[in-house]
């Protein structure tokens, strides 16, 4: 279990939870069906941004770490990437609400559960019982980013610090 | 330990059947299905963070010692948030408080469920208070668990409803299917 690195392979198999944003479900308080993200096979041929966030709901993850993305989908685009993933130990349908609270109503922005911290566990970023808070790039299958935050604040997983490295 | 156990008697049973002396001397409640006359677990539940704890055998032994507690698969999920949670919110006697004290439990965390409330219920109108069970050790104790793992990761709560007097479960209603809609809803329940 190493850290992950630039020019490594993304993993294969790897699969998140999945409730996919549609229009007529776009309350809170209602919501999809879970489905299979299969990460691997969607990442192979994508520039793909991914955010790993402690925990949906919680005051840093939504006040200080998810907003930057949120904010500079555009700039985002404008550097070639497809989608910008955000994950967290929390289910699929916890994680659909928490993109719904955010104003999030496109899927260039995807909020997918990690279950069991089964991808994050790959390279022991977890945070307890709960992912850490890391992002990468990934463009084609392959690994151009990866940086966990190494204390509380968000510095090298921040939107500002991945742009600047896209 | 069983040797001691024959020789003390306890104060009050907790249970009617299956170990009651054991019941009362080790930390873990053990595992049965919940029925009718049983205490409710002494087991921490977190109210709005994780910080803030809660335990049901407390709450209804000091305060209002009746009302219901509601056991939900998962917040934000379809079924929970548009028909079951709601058909308590919207019940006529729990919004004229002649339902006791009624709260929402899943296996979710804390901050999940203070989210969950704020959209169900922003006004605290109906007093419907939500806790968390995030190592599901509550659910575990009612014996009211089952096997989420393809969808959750971990086990989940059936969807249930336990009614509650005088500190103890009077009746129990679970969904013979975990997660249908129909005997744990209020208007069966509070009826």
């Amino acid at each position: 279990m190493s850290d992950p690195k630039k020019g490594d392979s993304f993993p294969e198999g790897v699969t998140f939870g999945y409730v996919p944003f549609t229009a007529d479900k776009a309350s809170i308080n209602t919501c999809g069906l879970p489905t299979t993200y299969d990460a691997t096979k969607e990442f192979a041929d994508k520039k793909i941004v991914l955010v790993s966030t402690p925990g949906a709901f919680t005051g840093t993850c939504s006040e200080k770490h998810l907003p930057g993305y949120i904010e500079n989908v555009s700039k985002f685009k404008e550097k070639g990437v497809d989608k910008i993933v955000v994950i967290a130990y929390n289910d699929a349908f916890v994680m659909s609400a928490w993109g719904k609270a955010q104003g999030v109503q496109t899927d260039d922005i995807l909020f997918l559960s990690d279950t069991e911290t089964n991808f994050s566990k790959k390279f022991n970023w977890l945070k307890g019982e709960r992912t850490a808070r890391y992002a990468m790039i990934i463009e084609n299958g392959k690994i151009a980013y990866a940086e966990k935050e190494p204390a509380r604040e968000v510095t090298v997983s921040s939107a500002d610090a991945v742009l600047a490295a896209l | 330990m069983a040797f001691r156990a024959l020789h003390r008697v306890p104060n009050a049973v907790p249970r009617a059947l299956s170990a009651p002396s054991r019941a009362a001397f080790f930390h873990s409640t053990p595992r049965a299905f919940v029925q009718a006359g049983d205490a409710v677990p002494d087991i921490e539940l977190h109210e709005d963070s994780p910080g803030n704890k809660v335990s049901l055998a407390k709450q209804y032994a000091s305060g209002i010692a009746n009302g219901v507690v509601v056991g939900v698969p998962a917040a934000f999920s379809g079924a929970c948030s548009q028909k079951h949670v709601p058909s308590y919110i919207n019940h006529p006697k729990v919004r004229a408080h002649e339902a006791g004290q009624v709260f929402v439990v899943s296996v979710n965390d804390a901050f999940v469920m203070k989210a969950w409330a704020d959209e169900l219920d922003p006004t605290k109108v109906s007093g419907i208070r939500f806790l968390a069970d995030p190592t599901g050790a509550f659910t575990k104790a009612l014996d009211l668990g089952f096997d989420a793992i393809p969808v959750f990761g971990h086990t989940r709560a059936k969807r249930y409803a336990l009614v509650i007097e005088d500190g103890k479960v009077k009746s129990v209603h679970v969904e013979p299917d975990n997660t249908g809609t129909d005997v744990s809803m209020a208007e069966k329940v509070l009826n």
